[in-house]
């Protein structure tokens, strides 16, 4: 990617970009794993986006939330990499695409939360349960691999790891309905 | 499919085309569906970093709790092990915890064994100083690392619970070996309030203390919720309601069902909704709103069916499908002992109804295939050892639809119609295969038609040894050609049990291979090539050139024939749905 790139022209303005990233990086990597559904693509996406932010930040409105503005740019960046496809994926059409950029526009400030809220209810699983999440996510191994690992077969593996997604969303909803994170 | 699985699915890259076109019309249903969307990504971003802390962080707990006595007078230099005054620190506190936990613990599983009238263990007992000595090791050892893991207020897991009271039984599971649980060890004796089990695959009986007995379909998640309700939370049942228990309630997200008296299917699905069908009697139908709050009750009578689509709380009326719930004659035959062919065959012609696209999915386990040959240069006949029969099924025109044929040394050709330009197939077979002598090409599996005109397609589908053919035959006027793709594939051991695979873009001659789940590779139908062949007849048992038979003698397990084109996940999914047949 060739990119020109202009500084950010003061310190204090990198500072205070990095902080504002910092904070909405991982609402807006979600955002482009719900969008571009390859997984390699994500993070070109994702770096021309940072790539924009980094060039246009002196035209942010601080008065604004930066993560809006984020989302904003990833989309058209995303709309861009789906305009250079040659063939598409699989992946949401443009209405559920714009809809899903307002939900995270509007509940950027739940991330953290939920970040939190996971962490506890992870703590909540058994040590197998977690290594097997763990090696399934973490270290991306498939169902097959994981199944050999532990001993079992590789359909039990998937329903386990289903299973304790589910318990994991539920969980995570409970503890934000509750207020406990 | 839960929704959240299937959001999952997709940010995983693990949707297939139709759920990623669900999830979308979900999606732009609601900003609050854009909103779970969102969260799970969220979730699924923040997913494998977290997981790995917190394993990290119970592994190097549990690597400082696995501390021993001896390893620490090992670790410590001579004349380090102090007397500390243990009462008066909060590190002692919670160890002499920990320590009562655990004789609380033995003394409970003693009771326990003594209940079960079972011998005690062997018990080392350790004089009391000794404990109390260990214990202040272990703390100085802790005190000397700086480890702050017990600084917590947390009292240990092993905590002393005294176990409540258990839920009542309300109703016992009856289910044949083809009921797949998501808990192997599921209890069959009895199910309790709040117990939620799920059925994977195939159909179990539940019958409730006060008479109701519900066929659940895999699969399915259910909890019993008293002696005559039960929540149905994903899946599909049929209740059948005798006078005794009449008020039966099932419960979903969507809406309440309440029996008057009756039998009737209920289905529940996070995209759809809910439906429910009435076979006999009368039921009545309560929509949930937003809120969960009942709505008013709509009765449905006998062989009418309703559904509450997601969101609506409403009741629309819908057409009744007969063949859409397993019902107690299609049980009957998936669960008899001694299925017989004919049993069999039945069980298959309610399944094929089901199913939109499947064309056929014949089962050959539970019975040796054995070929037969017939009279002299007619048709070989296939029959199940054991009494059976050559299952050909008329429709209603009494036209033959469906035709097993078996050729001695040459596998089985299965002969079925298909559409007038169907231009989506997808074969799937288990089958083990073994070489005669230097004989290695011909068919395994064939498809054709025998009701249309000869000049509709058929297929032939034939591992090799390093490869598998695909071979579509037509024929037009006298002249008969093929065309072939072939790919080449590693990883075949004659003999052993493999889920062959193509699927076949007709338009395009596309075909993508498969073995045991995984893509092998791709080929697309070659030039057609005029071949010798007696008519269909020939062509179906792959006697191509007459004067060397070549032959393949094999055995097929499981063959399922789609009138559409799946993905790869599709494929592996199918593969992962059955290889437990096979393994």
């Amino acid at each position: 990617m060739s990119l020109h790139r202009k500084p950010i022209h003061s310190t204090q303005a990198v500072l205070d970009f990095t902080l504002l990233w910092g904070k909405a990086q991982d609402s807006v990597r979600a955002f482009i794993s719900v969008s571009v559904p390859n997984v390699h693509d994500r993070e070109d996406v994702l770096q021309s986006t940072v790539h924009y932010l980094i060039e246009h930040f002196e035209e942010y409105d601080p008065q604004r939330p930066f993560v809006a503005w984020a989302i904003g740019v990833a989309r058209y960046r995303i709309l861009e990499y789906r305009q250079k496809q040659t063939r598409r994926g699989r992946e949401l059409g443009g209405d559920a695409l714009q809809m899903v950029s307002q939900a995270f526009m509007e509940h950027a400030d739940d991330a953290e939360p939920r970040a939190d809220a996971l962490r506890q209810c992870l703590q909540m699983l058994n040590q197998k349960q977690l290594k097997i999440i763990s090696r399934k996510y973490y270290d991306g191994l498939g169902h097959e691999a994981i199944a050999a690992e532990f001993d079992m077969k590789p359909n039990t593996v998937s329903v386990m790891i289903r299973r304790i997604r589910l318990a994991l969303g539920k969980c995570i909803e409970a503890r934000i309905e509750s207020g406990a994170c | 499919m839960e929704t959240r699985a299937l959001a999952v699915r997709y940010l995983n890259g693990e949707a297939n085309e139709q759920e990623v076109m669900a999830l979308d019309a979900w999606v732009r249903q609601s900003p609050a569906n854009a909103l779970l969307l969102a969260e799970c990504a969220i979730d699924e971003q923040n997913l494998p970093a977290a997981a790995k802390d917190v394993l990290d962080e119970i592994e190097a707990r549990e690597r400082e709790q696995q501390i021993t006595p001896d390893m620490l007078a090992a670790l410590l230099p001579k004349g380090e092990l102090e007397p500390v005054d243990i009462t008066k620190t909060v590190l002692a506190q919670q160890s002499e915890r920990a320590l009562a936990t655990q004789r609380e613990k033995e003394r409970r599983e003693a009771r326990k064994r003594e209940a079960a009238g079972a011998k005690p263990p062997h018990v080392i007992i350790v004089p009391r100083p000794v404990v109390w000595l260990a214990t202040a090791a272990m703390l100085g050892l802790i005190a000397w690392l700086g480890n702050s893991v017990f600084t917590g207020s947390d009292t240990p897991d092993t905590a002393a619970v005294e176990p409540a009271a258990l839920p009542q039984q309300v109703a016992e599971v009856r289910s044949g070996s083809h009921a797949v649980w998501a808990d192997p060890t599921i209890s069959t004796d009895g199910l309790r309030i709040g117990e939620e089990v799920e059925l994977l695959s195939g159909v179990a009986e539940v019958r409730f203390n006060q008479g109701a007995v519900v066929l659940v379909q895999g699969p399915a998640v259910i909890t019993p919720t008293s002696n005559n309700a039960l929540k149905l939370y994903t899946g599909k049942l049929i209740a059948e309601v005798p006078p005794s228990a009449v008020g039966f309630e099932v419960d979903t997200r969507f809406g309440l069902i309440r029996d008057y008296g009756t039998e009737f299917g209920v289905e529940v699905d996070a995209m759809a909704g809910l439906h429910t069908q009435v076979f006999q009697g009368e039921v009545g139908v309560m929509p949930r709103d937003a809120k969960n709050r009942l709505g008013p009750e709509t009765k449905l009578l006998v062989n009418e069916a309703a559904e509450v689509l997601p969101g609506d709380a409403v009741v629309n009326s819908e057409a009744p499908v007969a063949s859409r719930y397993v019902r107690r004659e299609e049980y009957k035959l998936l669960t008899a002992d001694d299925l017989t062919a004919a049993d069999r065959f039945r069980a298959y012609l309610y399944e094929l109804d089901r199913s939109a696209n499947m064309i056929a999915n014949i089962s050959f386990l539970g019975g040796e295939m054995k070929v037969k040959q017939g009279p002299a240069g007619q048709a070989f006949k296939a029959e199940w050892v054991g009494g059976t029969i050559v299952p050909i099924r008329g429709n209603a025109q009494g036209t033959e639809v469906m035709r097993l044929e078996g050729v001695p040394d040459q596998g089985i050709d299965i002969v079925m119609p298909t559409e007038q330009g169907m231009d989506k197939l997808t074969f799937i077979a288990w089958a083990r295969v073994e070489p005669q002598l230097n004989r290695t090409n011909a068919p395994l599996l064939h498809h054709n038609r025998v009701d249309m005109p000869k000049s509709t397609p058929n297929w032939q589908l034939r591992p090799d040894l390093d490869q598998i053919h695909v071979n579509q035959f037509s024929e037009q006027g006298k002249t008969t050609t093929r065309r072939s793709a072939s790919a080449s594939v590693d990883g075949i051991v004659w003999e052993q049990w493999h889920c062959y695979a193509v699927v076949i873009d007709v338009r395009t001659g596309k075909c993508e291979h498969y073995l045991d789940g995984r893509w092998v590779g791709s080929a697309e139908l070659g030039q057609k090539v005029p071949i010798k062949l007696d008519g269909l007849r020939i062509a179906s048992t792959g006697r191509e050139v007459t004067r060397h038979p070549r032959t393949i003698k094999g055995e097929i397990g499981l063959f399922t024939f789609l009138n559409t084109t799946l993905d790869d996940e599709g494929i592996r999914r199918m593969y992962e749905e059955s290889r437990g047949l096979f393994d």
